[in-house]
């Protein structure tokens, strides 16, 4: 595919065209660039050489880290036994090892304890969130009715490194006697299944949320307000909390900023003590490029859209 | 396959062909105890069967001593498993001397030494099980197309035609599929998919012994039918029978590894070799360990009952000796 | 020749219908509910009892296995469910890729295969013939996906010679065409010495040489024709055989052929695109069949005098 400057817009941009190729595996889109096929990424490195280029000074301004405003997290379908009983859902949030997913992310990453990220008006420094606590997680279980666990599933999309984080909580379940069945689908099909009400956890690692608009409704209204708990609705924890919901709606009218953010802090550790996701972690994005290839101090947006239009190409 | 020169028409691992022991030679086999003697002896001289029965010895041992064997238990993820950078750990004996991991850790952090000998369960488990399965249909209706004639021979062939008309692997990825994966499930399908080989060979065997004297006079003084199959015909089948059920476990261990590699295989965290490989093939330029191994553990697998089988065929049939 | 090609579809016939029947009894009995899978999972049960009747899913089996049949006579094999695409259109979209890998793979197993298995015979017992049969074993013993992982790491990225993945250029095609093809080189040439020491055997091969005729003579003129016949047979056999090692391969090898897309098609549990794989293959696997059946009649016409039965031994 290739991309060619409109003509009647002065200055910007650089370029005379921009060639986009999909379909190219990852690490061979690596490979590429470094024998200078290719001036961009489109995909973020693998995480298979990602240590090696990120630890490497020749590539050292070849690779952009932002940190990306979001939240990645295990979804908690709250209608669905026994997770329809919270202390199940606070026993899951004592559970997960987070430090451990950070590492299988080669670091590309955040702990998360809530559920707005930190980049976004509301975030709460001061919220703790659930630590990670088995024993904690094991005495949870056993009060809501479960001292030997049980069976249940999640969804998690068949790309890299999903899978194995995946993986990484199903371990993390078994020592608490949770038996966790692996899905692995492609994307539509578990957005389909997540959105519809057809998963008890989803795992949203590839899918959600990185943030719209930077405003901390975002983190509510689509993706845990009422509203979006329809059939194919982004509220993967089909969650609807009609107190909490009457409070969204009144923040929204709110003009005053630190009153509303302050009721979004509220908000959001309301949702937290209801447990409805396992916030796991907040997203870095990383871009490699070639060393010919300048732009945009950073080359990227937060909102991880590349901006071709301020790209040039050294000679 | 009436035109083909028909003692070429063996069975060979991994790829289905017809007829592991041809019909001619069966009927001068009288299965007796003097023949499985001097099998035996010809299996004991045979160096490679051998080799093959010893290897095959060594797997079924790694498999059943798996928890005594391995260092670690296969589904625990190890903090020291994983690079400061979250990448897999190569083989602490070559970087450090230790015992740790001897093998290397795979993408998760678990020991890549004890996920292989554990994984030896499932491969060994599905192989052994589907082909009992295949083996089991496929003489089943072999020798009733063979033995009862038209319209049953009819039908059944016909049936066992369209049957290999579907790719074998694809076939089966889409019932495992459909079916949702789970090793009972990989049994059944691989055993469900596989049978039309041995269903032919044994058809061709028992078609050659139908006219046979013994038979035919075992009719004539009234037996059953169904009497004559089973003590006149089917012992005539047992050398094909066991080295089919030899060389079918060299397929069906590819066929399972194929379909773990594919992520439709034995689910996770239950290791199995064809799944190591899928999860570690992105990182087959830096940890390349994570592919050679276990690739290893499945090609001596089925070379090992491939080396038998062949053994095996050439000592219950003399006259095909050295041949292949 | 023309009979002949004519019995041999009229006997192509039964198993085609076979075929129809398998597929659609999966079709019928699947857990999966098409009317619902068109409609779209937010649709409402009014909508997808209204699809169920347009699609004509409410029909007796018979008479949707009818339509089904006639449906496949004209080449349709449905809707991809994700796609929104025709399935007949997606496969020979990907297909010239797949055509192009099963050719260049088929034509690693027989060259290598046959010259192995030729070498091996003539200098049978000798060290060569061991060490080729020993790897020959190996090779049969080989997963075609671990293969190319290997050929991948070796020459695609330690010694980079080729490339790592992808169909841009023919450059591309030698790695998978050589993992998809070495497996079933490794048993053609152990059929190959098989049938050699077959031929070699017989009596007119050791007339030519009581003769005083030069063995490479002998080879060439008596036992190659005559042992290569029984080959062609086994080729047929080999096919299906063939095609799953194509899926594995496509797949390591990221080639756009209709492998992967089946593969992708169980990712996104898109029945009606694996299916629909499954039946094209089968019938490509039967026409393939036929066609070998031709190539084998003109090397040896004596086989068209056979009233040949697929079943007989």
């Amino acid at each position: 595919m290739s991309v060619i400057p409109s003509t009647s817009y002065e200055g910007l941009p650089y370029l005379d065209q921009v060639k986009i190729e999909v379909g190219v595996e990852p690490d061979v889109a690596l490979l590429r660039l470094e024998t200078g096929e290719i001036h961009l990424m489109g995909d973020p490195p693998p995480g298979a050489e990602w240590t090696r280029i990120s630890n490497d000074p020749a590539w050292q301004d070849r690779i952009e880290i932002q940190p990306q405003v979001s939240t990645i997290y295990i979804a908690i379908n709250v209608t669905w036994p026994p997770f329809d009983n919270v202390l199940v859902r606070r026993a899951l949030n004592h559970a997960i090892d987070k430090e451990r997913i950070i590492q299988l992310l080669n670091g590309r990453g955040t702990v998360a304890n809530q559920i707005l990220p930190p980049l976004m008006p509301g975030y709460d420094p001061d919220y703790k969130g659930y630590d990670y606590n088995p024993e904690k997680a094991k005495a949870l279980l056993a009060e809501a009715g479960y001292p030997d666990g049980f069976e249940t599933s999640i969804e998690c999309i068949a790309v890299e490194p999903q899978p194995k984080l995946c993986e990484s909580f199903q371990e993390d379940l078994a020592q608490i006697g949770i038996k966790l069945t692996i899905n692995t689908l492609a994307a539509p099909n578990v957005i389909d299944d997540a959105g519809n009400g057809r998963t008890p956890l989803t795992w949203s690692g590839g899918l959600a949320w990185i943030q719209d608009y930077p405003d901390p409704d975002d983190f509510y209204g689509p993706i845990l307000g009422c509203d979006s708990n329809v059939p194919g609705g982004w509220n993967w924890s089909r969650y609807c909390n009609k107190e909490l919901h009457a409070k969204a709606m009144e923040l929204l009218t709110i003009t005053d900023r630190e009153k509303r953010l302050q009721g979004y802090k509220e908000l959001f550790r309301a949702l937290m003590d209801d447990a409805v996701w396992v916030p796991i972690f907040n997203g870095v994005y990383t871009v490699a490029h070639s060393e010919k290839l300048r732009g945009e101090a950073t080359l990227t947006h937060p909102e991880h859209s590349l901006r071709y239009e301020t790209m040039w190409l050294e000679q | 396959m009436a035109v083909a020169s028909s003692d070429l028409q063996e069975r060979e691992s991994a790829k289905p062909t017809t007829c592991a022991i041809d019909a001619r030679v069966a009927e001068h086999i009288v299965v007796s105890d003097s023949y499985l003697t001097m099998t035996w002896r010809r299996l004991r001289r045979d160096r490679a069967a051998m080799l093959g029965a010893v290897l095959i010895g060594l797997i079924v041992l790694a498999a059943i001593f798996a928890p005594v064997l391995s260092p670690h238990d296969p589904t625990k993820q190890y903090r020291d498993g994983l690079t400061k950078g979250g990448q897999p750990v190569p083989s602490t004996l070559v970087t450090d001397g230790s015992l740790r991991f001897p093998l290397g850790t795979d993408p998760n952090g678990r020991d890549l030494l004890s996920r292989i000998l554990y994984g030896a369960r499932v491969s060994l488990i599905v192989g052994v099980l589907a082909n009992a399965l295949a083996v089991a249909i496929g003489t089943f209706i072999g020798s009733v197309a063979g033995f009862f004639g038209n319209p049953l021979e009819t039908i059944l062939m016909r049936f066992t035609d369209i049957m290999m008309a579907f790719p074998t692997l694809l076939l089966a990825m889409t019932l495992v599929a459909i079916l949702k994966p789970s090793m009972w499930i990989i049994i059944l399908v691989i055993g469900l998919v596989y049978w039309t080989w041995i269903a032919r060979v044994i058809y061709g065997q028992v078609v050659a012994l139908r006219e046979r004297d013994f038979v035919v006079a075992s009719r004539a003084l009234g037996s059953p039918r169904s009497y004559t199959l089973t003590r006149h015909i089917l012992p005539q089948l047992v050398p094909t029978i066991i080295v089919w059920g030899t060389l079918g476990i060299a397929t069906n261990v590819m066929l399972e590894a194929s379909l773990s590699y594919l992520g439709i295989g034995v689910q996770p965290p239950t290791p199995s070799w064809g799944g190591i490989i899928q999860q570690g093939q992105s990182f087959y330029r830096t940890a390349p360990w994570l592919v050679i191994f276990p690739g290893l553990a499945i090609m001596v697998t089925i070379f090992a009952f491939n080396l038998l089988g062949d053994g095996l065929r050439d000592a219950l049939d003399p006259s095909q000796k050295g041949r292949l | 020749m023309g009979a002949f090609i004519a019995r041999r579809l009229i006997q192509a016939i039964p198993v085609l219908i076979g075929i129809s029947l398998l597929t659609f009894v999966l079709i019928y009995y699947l857990p999966a509910d098409p009317a619902r899978m068109y409609a779209g999972p937010s649709a409402r049960a009014e909508t997808v009892e209204r699809i169920r009747h347009e699609l004509g899913l409410d029909q007796p089996f018979w008479v949707q296995y009818f339509r089904y049949v006639g449906r496949l006579l004209q080449g349709d094999l449905g809707f991809s469910y994700r796609k929104q695409i025709a399935v007949t259109t997606l496969i020979l979209n990907r297909l010239p890729y797949t055509l192009a890998l099963i050719g260049a793979g088929i034509l690693v197993e027989l060259v290598i295969g046959l010259t192995v298995g030729i070498a091996s015979a003539v200098g049978r017992g000798r060290w060569m013939d061991r060490l080729g049969m020993f790897i020959a074993l190996l090779g049969v013993s080989t997963p075609p996906f671990w293969l190319g992982l290997l050929l991948l790491y070796w020459f695609g990225y330690l010694i980079p010679i080729f490339p790592l993945g992808g169909a841009a250029s023919p450059a591309h095609l030698v790695l998978p065409a050589l993992a998809a093809g070495l497996g079933g080189a490794a048993w053609y040439a152990r059929m190959m010495r098989s049938s050699m020491l077959d031929v070699l055997a017989n009596d007119y091969v050791r007339t030519a040489r009581g003769k005083g005729a030069r063995e490479r003579l002998v080879i060439v003129r008596h036992v190659l024709p005559n042992a290569l016949n029984p080959i062609i047979t086994m080729a047929g056999m080999d096919i299906p055989w063939f095609i799953g090692g194509v899926v594995l391969v496509e797949r390591v090898f990221n080639w756009p052929g209709v492998g992967r897309m089946a593969v992708e098609a169980i990712e996104t549990v898109d029945v009606p695109l694996i299916l629909g794989t499954v039946i094209f293959t089968a019938v490509m696997v039967v026409i393939s069949g036929i066609l070998i059946d031709v190539v084998q009649s003109i090397v040896d016409p004596r086989i068209r005098h056979f009233v040949r039965s697929e079943t007989a031994h």
